[in-house]
C-alpha cells in the first residue's frame, strides 16, 4: 500500500531538454555566425573597410549576432523549458 | 498584389565576390535548416501536428513566422525597387496597409478563426456559407499558392545564377529539395520553426547593409539633405495623393496613388483583405496554442512589420543616390530590382556578405515554404477529405498530406520551369488571382458580423466581387491604358470596385434568400462566438491584443508623424 501523501514520482528527467527548444537552435546558429563574421572583421583588409564606408562592419556585425546569440541563450536559462520526453515546447510566456 | 517576375534580369551582371568564409555562413545555415526538420520530426504524430503544428505554439514564435512568411525576396527586392524609384512613397504599404491589417486581424477576427476550431480559412466559408463559396475559394487559393511558391522558386533560381554562378536546374533542387525536406519531416512546425531563423537570418542580413549603404552616401543627413532634389512624395509619402492630382499637375503627383484609393483600395480592401484572409498568413497565427496567443501573434509580428521600410525601402533609396545610372537604360545590370543586390556587391566585405547572400536565400526559402505548407493543407482538408475521401482515420490523412507536400513542390518545380520560358502566362496568372483576392474581405466580414448574410448571398456576392475586380482590369487595361497613375492605383480601384459590387449584391441576395439557423452559426459569427479559457479570466494587460493592438497603431502613426519633420 502507498503513502497517498506521497509526491508521484516525476520520471527520469528529460534527455536533452534544451537542445528541442528553438530558442536554444537559434542561439546555436547565431553564436556560429557571429564568431565566423567577428573574425572575418578582425582579419579585414583596409580595401575591405574602405568599400564597406570606412566601417569594419564584419567586425560590428559578428558582435551584434553574438549578443543575439547571447541574448536568446540567457532566455533559456532563465527560462527553461519543462518538456515531456519527445514534445516540443518552448517559453510560454510572450 | 502582381509580382514583377517580369524582372527575369534580377541580379543580371552582378556576380559576387564570394569569399569561402561567406559559403561557410550559407552552409552553416542550411545545416541547422535540416536539423530542424529532423528534430521535430519526432513530435508529429497525428494529422493535426503536421497540418496545425499541434495548436500549440507560443505567441512569440507565431509572431515571428507570421511576418517572415510574408517576408520573402520578392517583396524585399520589390520594396527596394520602389524604393530607388518613387523613394519613400511606398511606405504606404506597411503603415497603412499591413499594420492595421494585422491588428485588425488578431483584435476582431481571429475569435471566430481560432474560436470554431476551423483548420483552415476556406473552411470558415464552408462552414459560415455553403459548398460552392468554399469550393470558389479553396481552388483559387490552392492553385495561387502553388504558382507563388513556383515563383519564388524561379526567382531564387536567377538570383543565385546570377550572384552565385550557380546553374538554373542546381540553385532550384537545392531549394526545392531543402524546403521539401524540412515540411516532409516537421510539417507546419518545421515550417513555422525554420520561418522564425529565416526573420533573424534575414534581418541580420539587411541591417548592416543599410548602414553601410548610407555611411556611403555620407551618412544620414546627407541622405536627408539629398532627399530635397527629388519630387517632395519621396520624403512626404502623403504629397501629391489628392485625386486629381495627375492632372492639375503630372510633376509632383504621387505614383502610389490617390488617397481614396490608398486608404479604401490598398489599405481597407486589399491589405485587409491580403493579412486576415490569406490561408498562408494566417495559418502561422492559428497554430498558436490558446485563443489569447493566437490573437497576439499577428499583433507581436507588427511590431517589426513598421521596421521593415528602414531596412528595404532606405536601401533603395540609397542605391538610387549611390548609383546614378539605376533603372536609366538599357542596360539589365542597373534595373531597379538590382538595387539590393548591387549595393551588396559594391559595398559589403566577406563575412557580412556571406550573411546577407543567406538572408536572401533564406527569404525565397520563406516565400515558398509558407505557400507549400499551407497548400498541403488545404488540399488535404479542404478537397481530399471533403469532397473525395471522406471518412478515413486521422493517420491516413497524415499520409495524404505528406504525399500532397511532395505534389505540391514539384507542381512548384514545374511552375517554375514555365515561368523561365513563358513570363506572360505567369504574369496574367496573378493577374487573374489578384480578382479572386480584391472581394473576399467583405465576404467574410458580412459573414462574421450580419447574421442575416445567407449562404447563397455570400456567395454570389463573391463571384460578383470577383467578376468587378475583372471589369476593372479589362476597362484599364483594354480600354484606356492611361486612366490610372500606376499600377498600384489600379489595384486600389480594382479592390475598391470589388468590395463595393460584392457588399451591394451580398446584400441584395440575402434579403430574398433564407438565412442558416444560429446552431449552425456557432462560434462563426458575432454574437456566437466561443471562447477559450485564456480568454475568459482577463489577462494582464501587456497580454491583451486590444493594448498592445493600440500600441502598435500609435506606433505606426508617430512613423507618419515623424516624416514631416524632414
Amino acid at each position: 500500500m502507498t503513502d497517498p501523501n506521497a509526491i508521484p514520482d516525476p520520471g527520469p528527467p528529460p534527455r536533452h531538454p534544451r537542445l528541442l527548444d528553438l530558442r536554444f537552435v537559434i542561439a546555436a546558429m547565431f553564436a556560429i555566425f557571429g564568431v565566423l563574421v567577428t573574425a572575418s572583421g578582425v582579419f579585414a583588409e583596409p580595401d575591405q573597410i574602405e568599400r564597406a564606408g570606412g566601417i569594419n562592419i564584419s567586425l560590428w556585425t559578428g558582435i551584434a549576432l553574438l549578443l543575439l546569440s547571447g541574448g536568446f541563450a540567457l532566455w533559456v536559462w532563465r527560462a527553461p523549458p519543462d518538456v515531456p520526453e519527445g514534445h516540443i515546447m518552448d517559453a510560454s510566456d510572450l | 498584389m502582381v509580382i514583377p517576375i517580369g524582372e527575369a534580369t534580377v541580379g543580371d551582371g552582378v556576380l559576387l565576390d564570394m569569399h569561402p568564409i561567406d559559403y561557410a555562413l550559407l552552409f552553416v545555415y542550411f545545416a541547422f535548416v535540416l536539423g530542424i526538420g529532423w528534430m521535430v520530426k519526432r513530435s508529429i504524430t497525428s494529422s493535426e501536428d503536421f497540418f496545425q503544428a499541434g495548436r500549440s505554439l507560443p505567441a512569440w514564435i507565431a509572431g515571428l513566422a507570421f511576418i517572415s512568411a510574408n517576408l520573402g525576396a520578392i517583396e524585399i527586392l520589390g520594396f527596394a525597387a520602389n524604393g530607388a524609384q518613387y523613394g519613400w512613397a511606398s511606405v504606404h504599404y506597411y503603415w497603412i496597409g499591413a499594420i492595421p491589417a494585422m491588428v485588425f486581424l488578431g483584435v476582431v477576427m481571429m475569435p471566430f478563426y481560432y474560436g470554431s476550431r476551423i483548420k483552415s480559412v476556406p473552411e470558415y466559408l464552408r462552414r459560415r456559407y455553403n459548398n460552392p463559396t468554399h469550393l470558389v475559394n479553396a481552388v483559387s487559393f490552392a492553385l495561387s499558392a502553388v504558382l507563388i511558391a513556383g515563383v519564388n522558386l524561379y526567382s531564387l533560381a536567377i538570383v543565385l545564377r546570377a550572384l552565385l554562378g550557380w546553374s538554373l536546374p542546381l540553385a532550384i533542387t537545392v531549394a526545392a529539395v531543402l524546403v521539401l525536406a524540412y515540411i516532409l519531416a516537421g510539417g507546419l512546425t518545421g515550417a513555422i520553426y525554420n520561418e522564425v531563423l529565416q526573420f533573424f537570418v534575414i534581418i541580420a542580413g539587411l541591417i548592416p547593409l543599410t548602414i553601410v549603404a548610407i555611411a556611403a552616401v555620407g551618412g544620414p543627413g546627407e541622405v536627408v539633405e539629398r532627399l530635397k532634389d527629388y519630387p517632395e512624395y519621396w520624403y512626404h509619402p502623403w504629397s501629391g495623393t489628392a485625386v486629381d492630382a495627375a492632372a492639375t499637375d503630372p510633376q509632383t503627383a504621387n505614383p502610389i496613388g490617390d488617397w481614396v484609393g490608398i486608404i479604401l483600395g490598398q489599405a481597407f480592401v486589399l491589405s485587409f483583405g491580403y493579412w486576415t484572409t490569406n490561408f498562408a498568413e494566417v495559418q502561422r497565427a492559428m497554430s498558436a496554442k490558446n485563443l489569447n496567443s493566437a490573437r497576439r501573434a499577428p499583433i507581436i509580428g507588427a511590431f517589426p512589420k513598421i521596421f521593415i521600410p528602414f531596412i528595404v525601402i532606405l536601401p533603395g533609396i540609397a542605391a538610387a543616390m549611390l548609383i546614378p545610372e539605376l533603372g536609366s537604360g538599357d542596360d539589365p545590370s542597373t534595373t531597379y530590382t538590382n538595387a539590393i543586390p548591387l549595393l551588396m556587391g559594391d559595398l559589403l566585405p566577406a563575412g557580412v556578405l556571406g550573411v546577407a547572400v543567406t538572408g536572401l536565400v533564406a527569404a525565397f526559402m520563406a516565400g515558398m515554404a509558407a505557400n507549400v505548407s499551407s497548400f498541403n493543407t488545404v488540399m488535404t482538408y479542404d478537397i481530399w477529405q471533403q469532397y473525395i475521401v471522406k471518412t478515413r482515420v486521422d493517420h491516413y490523412y497524415l499520409r495524404v498530406g505528406r504525399i500532397i507536400t511532395v505534389v505540391g513542390v514539384v507542381a512548384g518545380i514545374g511552375t517554375a520551369f514555365i515561368a523561365a520560358s513563358y513570363n506572360n502566362i505567369n504574369e496574367y496568372l496573378q493577374t487573374l488571382f489578384s480578382f479572386f483576392q480584391a472581394p473576399v474581405f467583405i465576404t467574410f466580414i458580412l459573414g462574421m458580423f450580419w447574421k442575416r448574410t445567407t449562404p447563397w448571398g455570400g456567395f454570389w456576392g463573391l463571384i460578383s466581387g470577383i467578376l468587378g475586380a475583372g471589369f476593372v482590369w479589362v476597362y484599364a487595361v483594354a480600354g484606356n491604358p492611361d486612366y490610372f497613375r500606376s499600377a498600384f492605383q489600379q489595384a486600389m480601384w480594382m479592390g475598391i470596385v470589388a468590395g463595393a459590387v460584392d457588399l451591394v449584391v451580398t446584400v441584395a441576395v440575402s434579403r430574398r434568400t433564407t438565412p442558416l439557423p444560429d446552431s449552425a452559426l456557432v462560434g462563426l459569427v458575432k454574437g456566437l462566438e466561443v471562447r477559450d479559457s485564456s480568454e475568459a479570466t482577463s489577462p494582464v494587460w501587456f497580454k491583451r491584443p486590444e493594448v498592445l493592438g493600440a500600441g502598435v497603431i500609435c506606433l505606426a502613426l508617430a512613423m507618419y508623424l515623424m516624416f514631416l519633420f524632414i
